[in-house]
């Protein structure tokens, strides 16, 4: 039996059941905001261990009397059929999906998932930058074909009733990467989808937001995604992505989602200077998936990987120290002066799939 | 000495990152997950009940659990100024090159 990994309180919850679940090591997570107002685990974190149960075979999980402590023991990844969850509207969908993503094609057999909520909100990753920065990330460790994340229909928050479909096939085993040059921005892409609202107010999104990305480049272009009928969820809302993407396949994304009360144009904005910020860290992959990225370069073969990253998030620091105590692996991270960039070296440990038939 | 100057900030950025060994910083790290409740948390006498005051909530080892990193303010550009916009003008295929490079 792998040993138990004992860890304390409710941060990184989903970096630790997903490092569980692929690790196999048992987690064992106390003192979950036990001095809060309101103690324990909280409804999305619920919502999110029913996720695992479903994704997984033979998973126990137990939670303490007081809702402060969580058992979980992981079982196999193994999907038979089409799974559906209903995400809630405390968190959006993307809480939800971003760890799912890295365990996907680690499973048995081909994810395919709905998942059902809050489309964008400005807390989690929203589909649309998932869809466009996350899941290219993934060919270049290896999953091929078969990818797809499609939006059925869009949920602003507070209400949310949207719909989002993932697939995902299986992988033997991931590619070891070797990537310190980020490139050169080539063009720039973006979708502003609105719903239960005028489709005007994308068009002024958008023309704020390449009124200050045409002083750089002029291959800028922003779709226009507006929802209507069924597709269209239960709150008004919209909400702006940005990507640009560099001559050696970098993308940098950014999102603004509209708060209550905030005008187009400064939603526009916004996020363009995000996408500046962005471009600025000079990483190879954007800040938001630097977890990703590093994952798979632990679970990759025996060989060393190597990517260039622009400053670490909080999330990265933290995941970074996850990785240490379930896979025992530590990164050798080099700063670059020249460029202001760490270069962040490991040795996979080899992770296959033994799942996968071969041919 | 340059060679050695980077070799120790390297080590003081694994240092950071896995906080182990004499970085203040990283000691910092460590220590804010045991040494918490004596320092931040007061403890305020009502009747019978005692109710206990965390200074932050949602900080610490219940941090709240988001990937999305919003860069603060205080660390952002004004965009809107073209000097600064100079910055990353050479990160674009439009921008000027040096002459090594194609």
């Amino acid at each position: 039996m792998a040993s138990l990994v004992k860890l304390e309180g409710a941060q990184c919850f989903r970096q630790r059941l997903v490092l569980s679940i692929l690790s196999g090591k048992p987690v064992k997570i106390t003192k979950i905001r036990a001095e809060e107002d309101s103690p324990g685990l909280s409804d999305y974190e619920v919502s999110f261990l029913r996720l695992m149960d479903k994704m997984t075979n033979g998973s126990l999980i137990e939670i303490g009397y007081t809702g402060t402590s969580v058992l979980f023991r992981p079982g196999i990844l193994s999907i038979r059929r089409k799974i559906e969850h209903d995400c809630g509207t405390s968190r959006s969908i993307g809480y939800f999906l971003e760890p799912i993503i890295a365990l996907a094609p680690f499973a048995k057999t081909e994810l395919n998932l709905t998942l059902i909520g809050i489309t964008n909100d400005d807390i989690d990753p929203s589909v649309d930058t998932l869809r466009t920065v996350s899941l290219p990330l993934l060919r270049r460790f290896g999953v091929e074909d078969g990818v797809v994340l499609k939006v059925n229909a869009r949920g602003a928050p507070p209400l949310g009733g949207g719909e989002v479909v993932f697939q995902c096939p299986v992988v033997k085993a991931l590619a070891p990467i070797q990537w310190d040059d980020a490139g050169m921005i080539k063009r720039i892409r973006g979708t502003v989808y609105s719903t239960r609202m005028s489709p005007q107010t994308a068009n002024r999104v958008v023309d704020k937001a390449r009124g200050l990305l045409n002083t750089f480049i002029p291959d800028v272009y922003i779709y226009c995604d507006h929802y209507k009928g069924k597709e269209s969820g239960k709150s008004p809302g919209y909400a702006i992505s940005l990507v640009a993407e560099t001559t050696t396949g970098t993308l940098y994304g950014t999102e603004v989602a509209a708060e209550k009360g905030s005008l187009p144009e400064d939603v526009g904005d916004e996020a363009a200077k995000l996408l500046f910020e962005e471009i600025l860290q000079g990483g190879c992959v954007d800040t938001q998936n630097q977890n990703l990225a590093l994952l798979f370069m632990v679970l990759g073969p025996e060989d060393v990987s190597k990517i260039r990253l622009g400053k670490l998030s909080p999330a990265t620091i933290d995941f970074l120290r996850h990785i240490k105590n379930f896979f025992g692996v530590t990164f050798r991270i080099v700063p670059d002066e020249a460029t202001d960039t760490l270069m962040m070296t490991c040795v996979g440990v080899g992770y296959t799939n033994l799942s996968k038939r071969i041919g | 000495a340059a060679e050695s100057f980077k070799a120790r900030r390297s080590k003081n950025i694994m240092h950071l990152v896995y906080g182990k060994g004499g970085d203040s910083e990283a000691k910092d790290i460590e220590k804010s997950t045991d040494g918490k409740e004596d320092s931040d948390t007061e403890v305020e006498e009502s009747g019978l009940f005692k109710i206990k005051k965390t200074s932050q909530a949602n900080s610490g080892i219940n941090q709240f659990d988001a990937t999305k990193h919003r860069l603060p303010d205080e660390y952002r550009h004004d965009w809107h100024n073209p000097e600064i916009r100079e910055m990353i003008r050479n990160r674009f295929v439009t921008g000027k090159w040096d002459n090594d490079e194609d």
